[in-house]
């Protein structure tokens, strides 16, 4: 069971980049479908997410126990080991909520977790407003960055490439080992992207 | 890019609110008065004759729209704002901002689709206002944007 963690704020974009992840998961196995399941954490009473992602036709399970700071890691393993024990799938997709440290979640799924033969955890980073929330929420932002074995700085049709670039050089200063790529979810991702999901580390 | 200056935002009296999925500020950055405020609900409508796609679109556009205007103009940090809606006959929209543009996707049927019945699934987080301020302020933009469909 390969488990690809999305980290980033909220609105960077986790969601499509998702959708679009599963779809070539999908279509890279033809007729025969992966066995994959997508779980999510949403802030919130309802989710709109996982609807979302259900509406593309995608296995969905939600974590709405606790919230994002105590219980979440807990639930996520429960829910982690019941679907090695009952399903499983050769891939899971956890989307946390766009507050969430990436770090605490590999910690405990490390130490907890069952079945789970690798871990990638890609950083999503909004280049639209990174600017903005580098100055706001400093902590969070390099908390999220400094956990991704990949990074994709995505809306960079959105900025200037003098702003790209200077996105890429902050970026890069938070994490020296990942590597980093500018995507835009709304105009499609190279698939050859998605190709280094499966080279990421052991677990 | 703009720098933008943001007014320093009073911690929620709620603080570490587990029940509510509402971590206290330290615990999301670091940095003491940054805690979201967060609406999200499930709202049923239903109009006595069928409603078109685009128009109920462009209705909660229009609500997206005040939601973010008013965020703007009170100097809040829009987290994210995100709208699911579901007609009758299961065709979907999805809105989503996170302050600047608005995203509007939808299931191929939905701008032909007439229904009479949606289910309008809206969250929106935003940090700066009080978690009452916030829901009076939604809730009244949506039910503006309803009242003003005429099938």
């Amino acid at each position: 069971m390969k488990l690809v963690i999305f980290g980033g704020f909220l609105g960077s974009g986790k969601t499509s980049l998702i959708l679009s992840l599963a779809h070539h998961l999908v279509n890279r196995e033809g007729s025969e479908k992966p066995s994959l399941v997508i779980l999510e954490n949403e802030i919130g009473e309802v989710g709109i997410d996982n609807k979302v992602l259900q509406a593309g036709g995608f296995s969905v399970k939600e974590l709405f126990a606790g919230c994002i700071c105590c219980t979440l890691t807990a639930d996520l393993v429960t829910t982690l080991n019941d679907l090695h024990e009952k399903i499983q799938p050769k891939w899971v997709i956890f989307e946390p909520t766009g507050l969430a440290y990436p770090k605490k979640i590999i910690e405990t799924v490390n130490q907890y977790g069952k079945g789970i033969e690798r871990i990638v955890v890609i950083a999503v980073v909004d280049a639209e407003r990174w600017e903005e929330l580098t100055e706001i929420t400093p902590g969070l932002i390099e908390g999220q960055v400094s956990s991704g074995d990949l990074i994709l700085i995505n809306k960079c049709d959105l900025v200037d490439g003098v702003a790209l670039q200077a996105i890429r050089e902050q970026v890069r200063a938070m994490n020296p080992r990942a590597e980093i790529l500018e995507v835009s979810a709304t105009s499609g991702i190279d698939t050859r992207i998605w190709g280094k999901v499966d080279e990421g580390p052991e677990a | 890019m703009k720098v933008l200056k943001r007014k320093t935002v009073a911690l929620s009296p709620q603080g570490h609110a587990h029940g509510q999925h509402r971590p206290s500020a330290e615990e999301l950055f670091h940095a003491p008065g940054e805690s979201p405020a967060v609406y999200s609900i499930t709202k049923p409508v239903a109009f006595a004759q069928g409603v078109g796609g685009t128009h109920f679109a462009a209705a909660m556009i229009r609500c997206v729209e005040g939601v973010r205007d008013w965020a703007a103009h009170q100097r809040h940090l829009v987290g994210h704002i995100k709208v699911f809606i579901e007609n009758g006959s299961k065709d979907h929209l999805w809105l989503a901002s996170t302050g600047k543009r608005i995203s509007v996707q939808s299931s191929p049927g939905w701008d032909a689709a007439v229904s009479e019945t949606f289910q309008v699934h809206f969250t929106a987080i935003i940090f700066g206002p009080g978690q009452d301020h916030l829901e009076e302020i939604v809730a009244e933009h949506i039910q503006r944007e309803l009242s003003s469909i005429q099938p």
